[in-house]
Order: structure tokens, then sequence, then C-alpha cells
């Protein structure tokens, strides 16, 4: 008998003997086969199914289409932050420099008046305007 | 802490009498450069105090939205040249020397806003 005849033969002896397997071998066999199953898919953090496991790495197209909109959020939360500091520190200052122009207009040359007046905004105009034309 | 009126003493109250109506309303900051205000007053000639006075009267007759188009166009102004300015504060007193008749006419003139109040 060659090596091959060998192999057949007891290839045939196991397969004829699987419809005969005791419960207990047949249970061992179910529970080894759970737990591989089960270190495949947690070892691709994917909870899916073992077929689309099997398609090609599914478990990384969902951590980016989660990861995704989080480091989005996360950019927008640190942006929101970074413009509220920027407003808090800005706001006085911009106040204290409103509060000089109050000051500074009354002490001015140019009357308060003439800021508001549509006459002098008229004079003005024309007045610009012939220079133009000149 | 923003300076109430009765925190002001009787010197600072005579200065900024034409604000006293308004000085609830004023915001700290601008309190406190009005206190400033008044410690230059006795450094100014009489006829700048007299220009003050006359000037925070107006500005206590100004609405908010007449304040805040005053300081936006101030710092229009300052934004300009030099030379700019100038020529904005001579055209000013041409047409200050106009008679009323004159100004109201060039008021009517303008399309949108409404004549200043008197």
């Amino acid at each position: 008998m060659s090596e091959q005849d060998f192999v057949r033969s007891v290839t045939r002896h196991l397969d004829a003997g699987l419809d005969d397997l005791p419960p207990s071998v047949l249970y061992r066999l179910r529970a080894a086969r759970d737990t591989a199953l089960a270190h495949t898919q947690e070892h691709q953090g994917f909870p899916g199914s073992a077929d689309e496991g099997a398609a090609g790495r599914p478990g990384s197209v969902v951590r980016r289409r989660v990861l995704a909109p989080v480091a989005v959020l996360l950019l927008v939360a640190i942006g929101m932050l970074f413009w509220q500091q920027q407003t808090r520190q800005v706001a006085p200052t911009q106040y204290a420099d409103f509060a000089d122009v109050d000051a500074e207009v009354l002490t001015d040359d140019l009357p308060v008046v003439a800021y508001l007046d549509p006459g002098f905004e008229i004079w003005l105009y024309h007045h610009s305007a012939a220079t133009a034309e000149d | 802490m923003a300076q109430t009126w009765s925190q002001l003493t009787p010197e600072q109250q005579r200065i900024l009498a034409p604000l006293k109506e308004d000085w609830p309303n004023i915001e700290p900051p601008r309190r406190k450069k009005w206190v400033e205000v008044t410690g230059r007053y006795p450094t100014m000639t009489r006829e700048q105090q007299e220009r003050l006075q006359t000037r925070m009267r107006q500005w206590s007759a100004l609405s908010p939205q007449e304040r805040a188009q005053v300081r936006e166009r101030y710092r229009m102004l300052q934004e300009m040249p030099p030379e700019r300015r100038d020529e904005i504060r001579r055209k000013w007193q041409e047409y200050d020397s106009l008679t009323e008749e004159e100004k109201d006419s060039l008021r009517q003139a303008h399309p949108r806003t409404p004549p200043p109040k008197p």
C-alpha cells in the first residue's frame, strides 16, 4: 500500500465515524468552534458575522465611520472653547477701547453733531465730487 | 466696582453735570474714563472746558444708536490719512458757517437720514 492509499483509507475511516461520534465529543467540538470564532471576531473588533469578517476588514470601515464624526465633533468643541477663551480675553479690551473713544470724541475738534448731520454728509459728498472733477 | 454718582466728589459732579441723568446707564469702563477726564479738566483752557460741557450735553441727548453711529464714524475718521482728516474738519468749519436755511436745504437733499434734533 502506497502512502496515498493509506491516507485515503484513514480519511474514509474518519468520515465513516463522524456519524457515530458520541454527544460529549460533539459538544466539545462545537464549544471549540465557538471559542475560535469569538476569538477571531474579538481580534477584528467587529461584532458582525464571520462571513462579513472574511469579506475584507469591515471593522476598520466601521471604525472610520464612527471615529470620523467623533474627530470632527472634538475639533468643533476645541474650536468653540478656543473662540470663547479668545472672546473673554478680547472683550474687556474692546470695551475699554470704546470708553476711550467716548472721551476722545467729546474732546476732538470735530463736534459730535458733525457725525450725525445729514446736511454735512451732503456737503462733504459734493465737495469730494467737485474735487474729483477738478 | 463702578462709581455711583454720589461717590463722585463735588468737583467731579460739577464737571460731569451734563451726564448726571445718564450716569446710571453708563458702563463702568466709560464712567472710569469720564472720571479721568475730570482729572484733566483743570489743565484745559476755558474754551476747551466750555466745548467739553457743550459736547457732554449733546452726547447725553443722543440715543444709543446715535452714539454707536458717532463712535463708528469717529473710528473711520481716525483711520483716514491726516490730510483727509484735516480736510473734513475744514469742511465742517465751512458747513458750520452756513445759515440754518442753507443747512436745512442740504439736509433735505439727503436721501435717507432724517434731519437731526434741533
